[in-house]
């Protein structure tokens, strides 16, 4: 029996690689909608993922993209006119592509996985572009809405009416068999 | 319902192990003891899991419903404080294995 706090301290210890989901989580679909990036005339918005499955995405106003912490989705400014670098015989389009333009992550907090228990299946963070300068992007996060698999929106009572109420009810089951036990115990003393 | 169905297979995994590690004569209410600390434990494990403490991970929250489980079994039960210990440590112990095989 000794060893079973031995193993849970051990694997307490052991930070889990980033792509490993831990036990009683599922992946969740992540998606970033920019609501204002026409709004930098001189600016071309594009989004990229360089890691992984390549991704290059002109950013449209409304129109939601793929967002990968995994695999570091970040936002570029190009000016105007640019060539848009963009994967040729699917093969990936390399950082340096890039390099040299202005460049962001979105601020994304929602976490990439999240309880297999959660009715919760894809996740759609807005944000906006509050600056676009030589001295790079600014972003700031609007909101955060999570939708289930037929994309209903997720509201935090359906998450938690059900859960919530099972506490509730394994709280006074334990209050009254402490009280019955106190009961038998005045009885019999 | 895959909410509901995890609890049940959590609260079966422990009173198997209840029974066991009792060798199927359990303190009086034990059954219900360990069925009401799992509804107490299990939504809020969840709850830390899925919500703003999602970065807390999931061994420091097993350690967390380890402990509190293990109050509650002084609190609720006549069972000294290592038997109490070894319940909280045994249940857990072998639900969390469980959660590493099962989808």
């Amino acid at each position: 029996m000794n060893f079973v706090p031995t193993i849970l301290l051990g694997l307490c210890l052991i930070a889990p690689p980033r792509d490993i989901t831990a036990p009683g989580f599922k992946k969740v679909t992540h998606q970033v909608v920019v609501e204002n990036p026409k709004e930098f005339e001189d600016w071309l918005v594009v989004a990229a993922t360089h890691l992984g499955p390549s991704h290059v995405t002109v950013v449209e106003p409304g129109v939601p993209f793929s967002y990968s912490s995994k695999y570091g989705t970040v936002l570029y400014a190009l000016p105007q006119g640019t060539a848009v670098p963009s994967s040729q015989d699917n093969r990936r389009v390399p950082r340096s592509e890039f390099e040299g333009f202005l460049s962001a992550s979105p601020p994304v907090t929602h976490p990439s996985a999240v309880s297999s228990m959660s009715p919760v299946d894809r996740v759609l963070t807005t944000i906006r572009i509050t600056n676009i300068s030589n001295e790079g992007i600014e972003l700031e996060a609007l909101r955060t809405q999570e939708f289930d698999s037929d994309g209903e929106s997720v509201g935090w009572l359906r998450i938690w009416a059900i859960p919530g109420g099972i506490v509730l009810l394994g709280i006074a089951g334990l209050v009254f068999l402490r009280r019955r036990r106190r009961r038998r115990k005045t009885t019999q003393g | 319902m895959i909410y509901l169905g995890t609890l049940f297979a959590t609260v079966i995994a422990e009173l198997l192990v209840a029974a066991l590690l009792f060798k199927g004569r359990p303190p009086k209410d034990l059954w219900t003891v360990i069925l009401c600390v799992n509804l107490c434990t299990h939504p809020v494990a969840s709850f830390l899991l899925n919500g703003p403490w999602h970065g807390l991970g999931f061994w420091p929250i097993e350690w967390l419903v380890l402990l509190a489980e293990f109050a509650m079994y002084l609190w609720v039960t006549h069972l000294k404080t290592s038997r109490a210990a070894y319940l909280s440590l045994a249940t857990n112990g072998c639900t969390v294995a469980l959660s590493f095989l099962l989808p």
